[in-house]
């Protein structure tokens, strides 16, 4: 089983990925033969089952709103992976 | 027996005891990565100034009295764990020279104890593999059989203390890569209960699943690391607020009394007899001991392997939408726009199996498909949970294999990640459980002229950690 070329390409726009040329085959196939393996889910009697987000037996975790300072702000922007006079460059967005 | 073959317990009374300092440790240990990691590739990043920095601070320590049970314990952190300065890679061409400019709550938490970090080790490229094959920047060998892969994806850990690199290290568990990698490689590896180690700096994978915990020679090594890692931290929402990390509590005491269930579907088609069968010897050692063993069934197993798959590539296909080549990490040349930038960043920057879950994720994720499988891998997931509840109200904990075959040749399954993920069937269901487990050495299979260790995992339900420690440990003191 193969993914069709469309939905593939749905998906790496959706990933924000390109499909290398030589990867095209072997990616649909995998992808095709996981979600096949996937299918066996549907097997399962879940009528009425409440699904599973998350495991933590925390309801809502709230605390005081009292400000507080991370300290990382200007660090964490200059570990950028290019910048500029404290600020982070980008390709020109509007022409 | 050098230094760098010693427990942390045998280490921590040399220094009490000024036999050794801090400083010689971190030196005999730092020479041991030296001599041998070139064979076995377990180290991505050596930190040698950083790790004699630590390793005077714990000697001051030591001289006023506020030294505990890891101070001047040289010790490995897999890549993924971020280190303030230490490049953190996630062995990704995408964080290949990324520098954190903040410590991980593990970090602080093993710096405050005096704990000395010699570096940061290989793993699966952002933990998503079995095998550690799929680090983008190393390949790593089993030092029991250096043909053979370490396991993953905390391979690089794993391989760390089996090899006398280092006395214990950290690694990572989302769906078994602390567990296997202990079983493959022959050491003791701890998955805590979710939510009782912080996350806080964890690069997420997988994020209701990951778990951070240590990787150790011994068991009662194992209780004393965790000890130190465990806190409710609240920079991690899902940290749990209050709980018990007297871990080494039972560790000593008798097992009488003890119930312990062998759930078949573990032993069952696509299971290796010789691992079934240290497996089961395992079992009776621990009724020599005292427990009482009872074969019972876990029939929700078999949807395990699906359920996690698709809800760990959903979660991680959200969690890597953040490196996009603007904000940390690689940025690919040439890109002339954004929507570019991001594509040719991201295609060039991930690895093809961390690219493959991506794209499975957003699969599943996706409007048409997402009743069909993301949500109802979370209903198999509730199913799960509550099997295991049910169990867990007959047993005090289940003994299973960690993983269904000895390690295998590197090259041998790293082109079929399908293969690969079948691996997996026996510990993704405590993860998809946020349950603790932990992998226990067992023996040894002849392969080829190789001796491939093999463990037992012991799996409790929440904060279970003190009892299976205790279990581990007794086994341990029977002796293989």
């Amino acid at each position: 089983m193969q993914l069709d070329a469309k939905t593939l390409d749905t998906l790496a726009w959706l990933s924000r990925l390109d499909i290398p040329e030589d990867e095209t085959e072997a990616l649909s196939g995998s992808i095709a033969e996981m979600l096949t393996f996937f299918q066996q889910l549907s097997a399962l009697d879940t009528e009425g089952v409440e699904p599973t987000a998350h495991i933590a037996p925390l309801e809502n975790v709230l605390r005081e709103d009292e400000p507080f300072s991370p300290r990382l702000d200007r660090d964490l922007l200059l570990s950028g992976t290019q910048s500029e006079d404290g600020l982070i460059t980008l390709p020109k967005v509007i022409g | 027996m050098r230094y760098s073959e010693m427990d942390i317990a045998a280490l921590s009374k040399l220094l009490q005891n000024k036999e050794v300092t801090a400083k010689e440790l971190a030196a005999d240990a730092l020479k041991a990565i030296a001599e041998t990691d070139g064979q076995f590739g377990a180290y991505l990043t050596v930190a040698e100034e950083e790790a004699y920095k630590q390793a005077e601070i714990a000697d001051k320590m030591l001289a006023d009295g506020t030294a505990g049970a890891l101070t001047g314990i040289p010790f490995a952190m897999k890549d993924n764990i971020c280190t303030k300065g230490i490049r953190t890679t996630c062995a990704s061409k995408m964080l290949e020279n990324w520098l954190p400019v903040y410590d991980a709550c593990v970090t602080e938490q093993l710096k405050k104890a005096g704990a000395v970090m010699l570096g940061k080790t290989n793993m699966d490229e952002f933990a998503m593999g079995s095998s550690s094959e799929n680090s983008a920047l190393q390949l790593t060998r089993n030092p029991a059989a250096p043909d053979y892969v370490p396991g993953g994806s905390s391979g690089g850990s794993a391989a760390a203390v089996a090899a006398n690199e280092c006395a214990f290290a950290i690694g990572s568990d989302t769906g078994g890569s602390i567990r296997q990698p202990a079983s493959f490689c022959g050491v003791v590896g701890m998955k805590p209960t979710y939510g009782t180690v912080s996350r806080y700096g964890l690069v997420a994978y997988a994020s209701s699943f990951d778990q951070i915990g240590p990787l150790t020679k011994t068991v009662a090594d194992n209780a004393k690391v965790l000890e130190a890692i465990s806190c409710h931290d609240r920079r991690d929402s899902t940290s749990l607020p209050e709980f018990d990390t007297n871990y080494s509590a039972l560790i000593g005491k008798d097992l009488s009394g003890m119930r312990i269930g062998l759930p078949k579907e573990y032993f069952g088609e696509g299971i290796n007899a010789d691992v079934a069968a240290l497996v089961q010897n395992a079992a009776k050692a621990l009724e020599g001991a005292g427990a009482k063993i009872e074969e019972c069934s876990l029939p929700a197993v078999s949807y395990a392997l699906p359920a996690y798959y698709v809800l760990c590539c959903a979660e991680a296909s959200s969690n890597l939408a953040r490196f996009d080549g603007i904000r940390y990490g690689y940025r690919a040349e040439g890109a002339e726009d954004l929507d570019r930038l991001y594509r040719k960043t991201r295609t060039e920057g991930f690895g093809r199996e961390v690219r493959r879950r991506i794209l499975l994720g957003n699969y599943v994720l996706s409007a048409g498909y997402y009743d069909a499988y993301y949500k109802k891998a979370q209903q198999a997931r509730t199913l799960l949970i509550r099997a295991f509840r049910e169990l867990f109200s007959q047993y005090d904990m289940l003994l299973a294999p960690v993983a269904p075959t000895p390690a295998y040749k590197i090259g041998e399954k790293s082109s079929d990640p399908m293969e690969m993920a079948l691996g997996d069937i026996c510990t993704v269901p405590v993860n998809l459980g946020g349950l603790p487990a932990i992998s226990v050495p067992c023996g040894t299979v002849a392969q080829d002229g190789a001796n491939l260790p093999v463990g037992f995992q012991l799996i409790g339900p929440a904060f279970s950690e003190a009892k299976l420690y205790q279990a581990a440990a007794a086994y341990e003191e029977c002796g293989v």
